[in-house]
């Protein structure tokens, strides 16, 4: 089977990995911009949507469930905190708690005292947000293999090869290792749910999964990954800079562009600084070193339908936050959030991929260069 | 140089390790049955808690207080709270309130939100003061050209503007205190303006009988506006805009002269403005409510299509 029978719309193939990614970000970016808890259920829902159809029969692909159970977490964890720490927001109190009397260079924290219902909704609201920011890259830990997303990873980046290597495998590692360690305890007859079987295997399983990070990096680096190869030390010097200032650059734009109220220079000049930088670093470094691919992953007309899903649906969120006030629902006084109608048409586009991303290829399925490679 | 360094990496999506971990084909319907679950009960629980809030949110209740220039009761304790939105038309305004003590300065904002019949301040879910009497109508702290928009806060209980870095919710005020709040636009810190009306003893009107003179005010704003005027125009739900004999309203009850002596008025058109606002919040609750329903079945017809296909895919 050539390269162009994989690549129609229809036939069972993994997705390029760049676009289950750019998908999931422009969803995460959608709930950073709002702490409307209505939008933020229907991303959750439009992304765990998404992962059921589309995921395929891997072990990383259980890890959705896992960042939503991490993202109820959350939203407790910043309950209680709001409960003894928080700022003490005036209201309807639901309870009070007693209340230490701080020094005065401690003036801007209190501890414990009245514990108000618009408080609780406050940290209600921003829990759930950081829970949706969660399920979307849980959606796309689930929906891509790691593997294949260090391939589509630029080349400046390669500079980087270990940390990046480590920083995008460890979430799926943990996944898999956690399965092990649980298996394992229950081979040896030990209860494998509840808080002690919790304590017990969370170092194991962090430790495993570093350690499967750690090993896949080193294979990538005896293969060559992340290699110079025969270029002058100026040369790889300056192109490590650039990629050190592109990098920050770029982390900075980012920041800028998902704070509203970040200073305008911070934003985009900050992002094409950084891509500029980048570029730059991918000349200088590019005449030094040629690389070619094997088997590279096509970009064609499911690739474009998912990443303009997601665009779509961030569009929607722009467009919405410079209308009014409905992103961000007033908590003081305790209103009814708003639905705003742009907003929820731009997250049913964003749920598209459901429909028009290909079927992974499973592994019963005897056909397909996919799997015969294994 | 030329190299497929990437070989052994690419073209499988089957996992480099044994697959004995991931032999359990039943576990991925469970598995997607478990995350619909989850997505339920967050859903269930959401629609939950909004109701709770709103049911409470319906019973807020009001609470009894005595006039501002009256005789005060034990643990009692009378404040003047000066508000300055004049960079955003609304003028500026100095209001005698009694509150119990212990008052937190956030506390005594509402307080006064509620006696004007302007509505409650509102604040940023980082707990920042955003806007007082509906003014700005929207955003919270903005920072532009000119540095930041926002509600400064001052202390006045020397005799002269203090710039307050102090936490308004946890500010306990005491007896004869003066409180000040003025929008400006500046770098946030001791050097932004102090309100146009001076943080003057006569303020209080049990001590200055007289008509007192305010310094620094002004001639936009009048001195000697009724403040029971206004709020009689604003709020048409007041149980007592105005009379000497009413029970319930501290400062607008007291007769014209005394109380509200120190009081320059908000002026008509914003308060009215403000009335407006309000009364369109309330009138859309419903839409909203269908809009949150529309929206959460359309999450349970995801959630249940999700469970249909792994249920399929068992």
């Amino acid at each position: 089977m050539g390269p162009d029978a994989q690549v129609t719309m229809t036939a069972p193939r993994l997705l390029h990995p760049g676009a289950w990614w750019l998908w999931a970000v422009a969803l995460a970016a959608c709930a950073l911009r709002t702490t409307n808890p209505v939008l933020l259920c229907l991303i959750i829902a439009v992304a765990g949507w998404v992962v059921v159809s589309r995921r395929a029969d891997v072990p990383w692909s259980r890890s959705f469930a896992s960042f939503l159970r991490l993202g109820m977490i959350v939203i407790v964890v910043r309950v209680v905190f709001q409960i003894f720490f928080g700022v003490r927001v005036p209201g309807t109190t639901l309870f009070t708690i007693p209340e230490v009397t701080l020094p005065g260079w401690a003036a801007g924290v209190s501890l414990g005292g009245p514990v108000t219902i618009e408080s609780l909704m406050a940290a209600v609201y921003q829990g759930l947000r950081l829970a949706a920011v969660l399920a979307c890259f849980g959606a796309a830990t689930s929906l891509c293999s790691p593997y294949r997303m260090l391939r589509a990873l630029p080349t400046v980046l390669y500079e980087a090869g270990v940390a990046v290597t480590i920083a995008f495998t460890f979430a799926p590692q943990a996944i898999v290792s956690s399965r092990q360690v649980r298996e394992a305890r229950r081979l040896r007859g030990r209860s494998d749910r509840g808080v002690r079987a919790w304590t017990a295997s969370a170092l194991p399983v962090l430790e495993g999964a570093l350690d499967r990070a750690v090993a896949l990096a080193a294979s990538m680096d005896s293969r060559g990954y992340g290699r110079r190869g025969s270029s002058s030390t100026a040369v790889r010097r300056r192109s490590i800079g650039l990629v050190l200032l592109g990098l920050i650059a770029i982390a900075v734009g980012s920041y800028g562009l998902l704070d509203p109220g970040a200073p305008a220079i911070f934003r985009i000049p900050a992002l094409a600084l950084g891509a500029v930088a980048l570029l730059g670093a991918l000349i200088a470094g590019g005449k030094s070193t040629m690389r070619t691919r094997y088997r590279p992953d096509p970009w064609v007309a499911p690739e474009w339908i998912v990443s303009i899903a997601g665009l779509v649906a961030f569009g929607s969120f722009v467009i919405v936050g410079r209308m009014g006030s409905a992103l961000s629902p007033s908590t003081n006084p305790l209103e009814v959030p708003a639905v705003p109608f742009i907003a929820v048409i731009g997250l049913l586009v964003g749920a598209l991929p459901a429909w028009f991303a290909p079927h992974p290829p499973t592994l019963a399925s005897a056909s397909g260069p996919l799997v015969v490679a294994a | 140089m030329v190299r497929s360094g990437l070989a052994p990496f690419s073209g499988s999506n089957t996992p480099e390790w044994p697959r004995t971990v991931n032999h359990q084909p039943p576990s991925i319907a469970t598995k997607g049955l478990r995350q619909m679950r989850v997505l339920q009960a967050m859903a269930a629980v959401f629609v939950g808690v909004v109701a709770v809030v709103s049911m409470l949110v319906g019973s807020a209740s009001n609470a009894n207080a005595s006039s501002c220039s009256g005789p005060l009761a034990d643990s009692e304790i009378r404040v003047v709270l000066v508000v300055d939105s004049s960079d955003l038309g609304g003028g500026a305004s100095a209001t005698c309130l009694v509150v119990p003590a212990g008052t937190t300065g956030s506390q005594l904002l509402a307080r006064r939100g509620s006696e004007l019949g302007t509505g409650s301040p509102r604040y940023g879910s980082s707990g920042l003061l955003c806007a007082i009497d509906g003014l700005p109508a929207t955003g919270c702290g903005d920072r532009n050209a000119g540095g930041f928009e926002y509600w400064a806060y001052f202390n006045g209980s020397s005799g002269s503007w203090a710039y307050g870095n102090i936490n308004p919710f946890t500010r306990r005020l005491s007896d004869g205190d003066i409180e000040g709040w003025r929008y400006v636009q500046g770098a946030g810190n001791g050097q932004d303006p102090p309100p146009r009306i001076g943080p003057s003893r006569s303020l209080f009107p049990a001590l200055a009988p007289s008509l007192p003179e305010l310094p620094a005010l002004p001639a936009a704003n009048s001195v000697t506006g009724s403040l029971s005027g206004a709020s009689g125009a604003g709020t048409p739900t007041s149980t007592a805009p105005s009379g000497v004999d009413t029970t319930v309203d501290p400062i607008t009850g007291a007769a014209p002269g005394a109380s509200t002596s120190a009081t320059s008025a908000v002026e008509p058109v914003v308060v009215a403005d403000v009335a407006l606002a309000s009364s369109r919040s309330t009138q859309s609750t419903t839409g909203r409510w269908v809009g949150i329903a529309a929206v959460f079945g359309l999450i349970a017809v995801m959630a249940g299509g999700a469970w249909v296909q792994t249920r399929r895919s068992r």
